[in-house]
């Protein structure tokens, strides 16, 4: 699945796109990750905890840079993980890319986004509702880094998403009903 | 129709009496296979392969072995060498070999699903927690995922069903019309999953497994020559069985894989499928994709059919070989009279769960894209939907009816029937003339209605033969002993009315026995609507020799066995009507009237066959509207818990007017009956693919009509 996310950073393009190129600032930045430095250069290891609904899963991988393309001023980091338990996988490429927009800088984030395992069965929407939300709080999270100097060294929490799921049957709920509202009306 | 209490002897048949079957259900005295424990008892989970298509790598199930309370971990590498793949039963041609499943997978997986290991352990909360540890690597390899887009190596097999001179038909054509019609993945999904408890006795060296279904001989024959056994060392029994529908009872890897366990340990194994699992890992039916074309006369008759589809089967050919896209090629013509036709099948792999047969398996998507097709072309023409057809339907007097197709190479001949008669019938029950000044009468704001009709032949009594035995006690009682099996749809009822019948006893002292290898000793079980008419001519041939020698004075007990066999089978037919409100802005379907009219020669009992219509119109209300399998890019099943996967409930299932006639028995039976277990799903999609067009005057090229489906047909973005 491919998710796009936007945001902007309060900081020029330069700086910006420097700090984006520190992967392991970025890395953070996903949510339930703790990250490591890997045995070569760019190359991280790390472990990310994904609770969803009544599943849980500990996914073990890697996160590297992929391509960096300082002309368009685009990279992409490739992520890819295993559950520890179980035989499913997760795997994602985003690719941002950097424009200025007056002082600031709008950053925009393509995701492919392909999972197998339970969480790829439990519930369609639900899966696309969450990782969108994981994605939205990754934007954030990059936008709040981004801006914030010097760097925040503490791991992001463990990220448990029965809130998040919480969240996205809520948003659902007040759709409806503004759809049924708006009928009478 | 209300049940009725047990006629007397000589007037049962064809009276709506109660099922036998019913007490121990609604009793709670009813014996399922999850029921079943045994001492010593170990439980089975099965690891199976995350991903679409990927080479198999380095298996490590050490932790797994370590676990608390496992008592073993099976892999591929521990299967006799000896194995073979679980062969086709039916429908078979050379080349399929090729695509065959194994009990597990060796070196390749090809689908999402496809079971790597076994874990067995002390109880079930153990074997799941410990298949978690079982660390498998899979070597990713380019899934396929449309048919219709398939290399050609994943074509298992192409063939082409035909009579008269279709290209010149079309050449000289007044009308022509043809689409790209679709219908989706979906499943049969029996209430209650797959199952099995397999033991062997250490003193007899019989190997017992329960939880058999739908063909319980057949399988054992699978197993024994699997597990290279003579087969009077394997016995198979059925327990009740919370419904079938063509998916439940195939024989699949975990029936080779369970009884395999049982005898590597020596100790009794249950496994019990999952509703994950079963939507994962038994039998997907339905997908196909056609280019149909019709070619008509100025006056609207039909000069060719011509037809090019392709049978997704998934990751393997299991057992039913070709008979899906068989039976699409064979009874496409419906109930008409082509004066050519031309259907080019293509069976094609893809990774995604294997595909097998569904109650109506190939002929409700066979309905669904020629009548949806006669639609267009009545359009096309200015012709009534109704009328068009009623010019194009044979007559009773051409029957019997050989259509020019053929049933794994046994060519297909319309035994009788009268569809004008049952198609004016149908319209008059149904209040057709009503219902069409229903639809054009003014709808709330939004709303927009349409009717749809559907007319088909089924098919019935497939597999030739049955074996039934009738014993009399010395008590007077009677026990009927039949090689056909129950999965629900009322057996040991109709059975026992045609043996009372026969006898002259009373139905209750009739006592049908079923599905145990042990006590029949051969038979070919309860598929393809045959139950009633093989297994029910076989009793009734065996209680009438038994009739004579009570009349001839014999002493009691005595014991008559009889096998009954047709070489051809028989052909009931149907016309579906169904009226539709569609709400534009939701994209919901609702159905203002259903009706099923089907004529079967002679309803052994009423009352089942309304049962049978009425969940088949269930299931297929279903299948057009809300079911689906759907796979994301990279061949992920997501759509595989009750979350997504959408059964209809009571809430959208409409009350359905049923219509059984009588009036074509066949010959080709002693009973002059003909099988009702599938003319309630057959054209249910059909019918709603037309209704939903003539609803919002749209072309309707695929199924499901899901909301959002039908909401995008309203609003001109579909």
């Amino acid at each position: 699945m491919t998710l796009e996310n936007e945001f902007v950073v309060s900081a020029g393009v330069e700086p910006t796109w420097r700090l984006l190129l520190d992967l392991e600032r970025v890395a953070r930045c996903l949510p339930g990750a703790t990250v490591e430095p890997g045995p070569d250069d760019g190359h991280l290891l790390g472990t990310m905890r994904v609770k969803l609904g009544p599943i849980a899963m500990t996914y073990k991988g890697t996160a590297r840079l992929d391509e960096v393309d300082e002309a368009a001023r685009t990279a992409v980091v490739a992520v890819e993980g295993k559950e520890t338990k179980g035989q499913g996988s997760a795997s994602a490429r985003i690719r941002s890319t950097l424009a200025a927009d007056s002082a600031a800088t709008r950053v925009r984030a393509e995701t492919q986004l392909s999972v197998t395992g339970r969480p790829a069965q439990f519930g369609r929407g639900n899966m696309q509702d969450v990782a969108a939300k994981m994605m939205a709080d990754f934007a954030e999270c990059l936008s709040r880094t981004l801006a914030e100097t010097p760097v925040d060294a503490a791991p992001a929490p463990a990220l448990d998403l029965a809130p998040a799921v919480g969240g996205v049957f809520a948003d659902r709920l007040r759709s409806l009903l503004r759809r049924l509202l708006g009928r009478r009306s | 129709m209300t049940a009725a209490v047990a006629p007397p002897a000589g007037r049962l048949i064809g009276a709506p009496v109660a099922r036998k079957e019913d007490l121990p259900l609604l009793t709670g005295t009813a014996r399922f296979v999850g029921d079943v424990g045994r001492p010593g008892m170990v439980h089975a989970v099965f690891v199976r392969g995350p991903v679409a298509h990927a080479r198999v790598g380095a298996v490590d199930i050490e932790a797994a072995r370590a676990a608390p309370g496992v008592v073993d971990v099976v892999t591929a590498a521990d299967l006799p060498d000896t194995l073979a793949p679980i062969p086709i039963r039916m429908f078979s041609r050379p080349g399929l070999e090729r695509y065959l499943q194994w009990p597990l997978a060796r070196d390749v997986v090809r689908y999402s699903g496809d079971p790597v290991a076994v874990v067995l352990a002390e109880n079930r909360y153990a074997a799941e927690d410990a298949a978690e540890l079982v660390d498998i690597e899979y070597e990713p390899l380019e899934p396929v995922l449309r048919a219709d887009a398939a290399p050609a190596d994943a074509q298992a097999a192409t063939f082409v069903v035909e009579h008269g001179d279709v290209d010149a038909a079309f050449a000289g054509a007044a009308t022509v019309v043809r689409r790209r019609l679709r219908v989706h993945r979906h499943a049969a999904v029996p209430l209650e999953p797959r199952g099995l408890v397999a033991e062997l006795d250490p003193d007899t060296g019989v190997l017992t497994v329960l939880g058999a279904a739908k063909i319980p001989h057949i399988n054992r024959r699978i197993l024994a020559r699997l597990l290279a056994w003579p087969e009077e060392r394997v016995r198979l029994v059925e327990l009740h069985v919370g419904g079938g529908f063509g998916a439940r009872g195939e024989f699949y890897p975990e029936d080779f894989v369970v009884p395999f366990c049982a005898v590597r340990l020596g100790r009794p194994v249950s496994w019990i499928e999952d509703r994950e699992e079963n939507l994962r890992a038994c039998n997907h039916s339905r997908e196909q994709m056609h280019e149909i074309a019709i070619a008509l006369d100025p006056d609207g008759r039909f000069l060719a059919l011509h037809d090019r589809f392709f049978n997704d089967a998934g990751g393997y050919v299991r057992t039913h070989g070709l008979v899906v896209p068989g039976m699409t090629a064979a009874l496409l013509p419906g109930p008409y009279r082509w004066q050519s036709y031309r259907c080019e099948v293509r069976h094609v792999l893809t990774n995604k769960t294997p595909a097998g047969t569904y109650r109506a398996p190939g002929r409700y998507e066979a309905n669904f894209v020629r009548e949806r097709l006669l639609d267009v072309a009545a359009a096309e023409l200015g012709l009534d939907p109704v009328e068009l057809r009623r010019r194009n339907l044979l007559h009773r007097r051409d029957f019997p009816y050989p259509t020019g197709t053929n049933t794994d190479g046994h060519p297909v001949v319309y035994d009788t029937g009268d569809y004008p008669l049952l198609l004016d019938k149908a319209l008059e029950r149904f209040d057709w003339d009503e219902l069409r000044r229903w639809r054009t009468a003014p709808a709330s704001a939004g709303m927009h209605r349409g009717l749809g009709l559907a007319l088909f032949v089924e098919k019935s009594g497939i597999a030739k033969w049955e074996y039934a035995r009738v014993e009399l006690t010395a008590a007077g009682d009677v026990e009927v002993f039949t090689g056909s099996a129950s999965v629900g749809q009322g057996l040991e009822t109709a059975l026992a009315q045609i043996c009372a019948d026969a006898l002259e006893v009373p139905f209750a002292r009739v006592t049908v026995r079923h599905g145990d290898t042990a006590t029949v000793p051969d038979g070919m079980g309860a598929f393809g609507s045959r139950a009633a008419t093989l297994g029910g001519s076989a009793v009734l041939i065996a209680a009438e020799a038994l009739r004579k020698r009570i009349d001839g004075g014999e002493a009691t007990p005595l014991t008559e066995e009889a096998t009954f066999e047709s070489e051809d089978m028989t052909f009931p037919y149907g016309v579906h009507v169904v009226a539709v409100e569609v709400e534009e802005r939701t994209g919901r379907v609702g159905i203002h009237r259903y009706g099923v009219a089907y004529d079967i020669g002679r309803a052994i009992n009423p009352l089942l066959v309304e049962g049978q219509l009425v969940g088949g119109v269930a299931q297929g209300v279903g299948g057009a509207l809300l079911e689906e399998l759907v796979y994301d890019d990279g061949g992920q099943l997501v759509s595989a818990s009750f979350l997504d996967y959408l059964l209809p409930t009571a809430a959208e299932v409409p009350p359905v007017d049923v219509l059984i006639t009588e009036d074509a028995p066949t010959p080709r039976n002693p009973l002059g009956a003909k099988g009702a277990g599938e003319g309630g799903a057959a054209a249910a999609g059909a019918a709603l693919g037309n209704a939903v067009a003539d609803a919002l005057g749209v072309d309707v090229e695929r199924l499901p009509l899901s909301p959002e489906r039908v909401a995008a047909l309203a609003g001109g973005t579909a």
